[in-house]
């Protein structure tokens, strides 16, 4: 980079806090990733990068900011390692040796640049992803921190997308950190049968962000798309770090193709689209190329699909219809056959039932949806009475389908989908008392099967 | 937010003369790390005006007219499609491009669900 392209723009003013402000988010999570190697501390290595931070903040306004602000942040962060480790004796042999590998390594890379360029900072930072979603922390922690540390994204960015308190999101992240180091919790990449169920965990958190933004589990937003544009980037940041992965490729695929519908899922006033009354139009195709390339990648590997190629593979099927009645939904039914083999879940079962009443009739879903009434981890989903609602209006028993859509409107916390449902209620109840059959186009929900996670946790 | 950057030819070069083999890997190195960000969605260089055309449009009238054309500043030699968070930084990504010389437009890409 040249000097005279940072002069033009350390001449604006308080540009400098908008350049820090992406800095950070570019460059932190390799910053923290590095200095977590040095410290095997997270929320130390996180303090330390703070620091730096803040030196920039006070420093580039006169000193300019410098060519390279990556380096420059890493370099400062390094001094205040030491300085820290010196300060505290009992890490004074650490701290030497650290020192000698400061000095050794500014001998041989001048610019220190190398110390976040190197091949090594994507260990590091696959070490840091482990971190952040280890088991030992609760699944929101998890989420909290993958996206603060990993994200780049700021305490009150997290707050606002997931609308809780600043505090709370605040406090959630030093607990977490504080769980991590009072755990001992090694910074390292897990091996064997252990790394399966980790990445599962790291797959989850990212998943969730992305459903979080996807279909907002409350208030008034539909959709959060710079959520699910967050974990799309999440996603594709893994799918480099661990390329062998076919479920990684699997997750990545089916948040492209998802995020391909976003503009289509909500009319002007936020109100739901249902997947089959979107216009097509509207869908991205830039994504809908990115998620099928993905999901070849994610099937060229050898073995049984797992969950996420799956429901990848389902979401594909409605890609590849240019129009609703070209959908192949007996294949859909067959993707889910396998899923519900695979992760086998009541919220899958009731996806194969809409999947069945599309391919084979509402009757044969409505079988399906009777059986899990009774089961006791959808007692609170507001999706198995809307879909029973739905089936039941299409059967003609317009009084029952009013009663089971109004239960599921009194369900869900999220408001267009509630006033959507209340709608539906209506119709059910006005076409009860013999008006206007309101039967329309069958209202296959545009949801992701949110609790098919490999762990079940979300169940 | 997605952002499109739109690499401008250079003034009396539209075909740049063939870059060397450090530029080069210095280049796929800048694509690599765009891609391992997750930021990268799209991107490719344009063929030359040359091989280009151009169609007016008066009313119902088209007119149609071949390349090369010479208003050197106004013509687009390659283009990336980035998922950033701000222009920001875009524009800090931008300022990493391993070049020495030409001018790059950064424009926000309209992505908000179709109102009306």
């Amino acid at each position: 980079m040249t000097d005279s392209s940072n002069q033009a723009t350390s001449g604006r003013g308080d540009d400098v806090h908008r350049v820090l402000d992406a800095v950070w988010r570019m460059d932190s999570p390799r910053l923290i990733a590095a200095l977590t190697r040095i410290v095997r501390d997270v929320g130390l290595a996180e303090d330390l990068a703070q620091d730096a931070l803040e030196a920039a903040i006070r420093q580039w306004p006169e000193a300019g900011i410098p060519d390279r602000p990556a380096a420059w942040l890493m370099a400062t962060a390094k001094h205040r390692a030491i300085d820290a480790l010196r300060r505290q004796t009992a890490f004074q042999r650490k701290a030497d040796a650290l020192g000698r590998d400061l000095e050794l390594e500014q001998g041989t890379a001048p610019d220190l640049d190398a110390a976040i360029d190197d091949a090594a900072i994507g260990d590091d930072l696959l070490r840091l992803v482990f971190i952040c979603c280890h088991p030992v922390l609760s699944v929101d922690a998890r989420v909290a921190l993958t996206l603060r540390l990993l994200g780049g994204l700021r305490t009150d960015e997290i707050a606002r997308a997931f609308l809780v308190s600043e505090t709370t999101i605040g406090q959630r992240i030093v607990r977490a950190k504080r769980t991590l180091s009072e755990a001992h919790v090694p910074f390292e990449v897990p091996h064997g049968a252990d790394f399966d169920a980790r990445l599962a965990s790291v797959l989850q958190v990212v998943y969730l962000v992305f459903n979080e933004g996807y279909s907002a589990t409350s208030g008034d937003d539909w959709v959060r798309p710079a959520l699910c544009e967050d974990a799309l980037r999440l996603g594709r940041v893994l799918a480099g770090l661990v390329p062998e992965e076919p479920e990684v490729h699997g997750l990545v695929a089916l948040m492209e193709i998802q995020g391909s519908r976003m503009r289509a899922r909500t009319d002007p006033t936020g109100r739901p689209i249902p997947l089959l009354e979107q216009h097509r139009a509207r869908w991205d195709r830039l994504l809908i190329d990115r998620g099928l390339d993905a999901l070849a990648r994610a099937e060229s590997f050898d073995g049984p699909h797992g969950p996420y190629a799956l429901q990848a593979a389902i979401a594909a099927c409605h890609a590849r219809a240019r129009t609703p009645d070209e959908t192949d939904w007996p294949r859909i039914v067959a993707l889910y056959d396998a899923l519900a083999k695979s992760a086998p879940s009541p919220i899958v079962e009731l996806n194969r039932a809409v999947a069945v009443s599309m391919a084979y009739g509402p009757a044969a879903g409505l079988d399906l949806v009777d059986a899990l009434v009774t089961e006791p981890s959808l007692q609170a989903y507001h999706l198995l009475p809307a879909v029973r609602g739905d089936f039941l209006m299409k059967v003609g028993r317009f009084d029952e389908a009013a009663a089971e859509l109004a239960r599921a409107a009194s369900m869900t916390r999220n408001v267009p989908e509630r006033n959507l449902l209340l709608e539906r209620a209506r119709a059910a109840g006005e076409a009860a008392l013999g008006r206007a059959p309101a039967v329309g186009r069958p209202a296959t929900r545009d949801e992701p099967p949110r609790s098919v996670d490999i762990t079940g946790a979300e169940a | 937010m997605r952002v499109m950057i739109l690499a401008k030819s250079q003034p009396g070069a539209e075909n740049p003369p063939n870059p060397t083999a450090e530029a080069v890997v210095a280049y796929w190195k800048f694509h690599e790390e765009l891609v391992a960000a997750g930021i990268l969605l799209a991107g490719d260089r344009l063929h030359p005006s040359s091989e280009a055309s151009r169609v007016r449009f008066e009313g119902t009238s088209r007119t149609v007219t071949d390349g090369p054309f010479t208003e050197a500043k106004e013509l687009v030699a390659g283009f990336w499609i980035w998922q950033v968070r701000s222009l920001d930084e875009a524009i800090e990504w931008l300022k990493r491009a391993p070049y020495d010389g030409g001018e790059f437009e950064v424009r926000q890409i309209f992505d908000q669900p179709a109102a009306g």
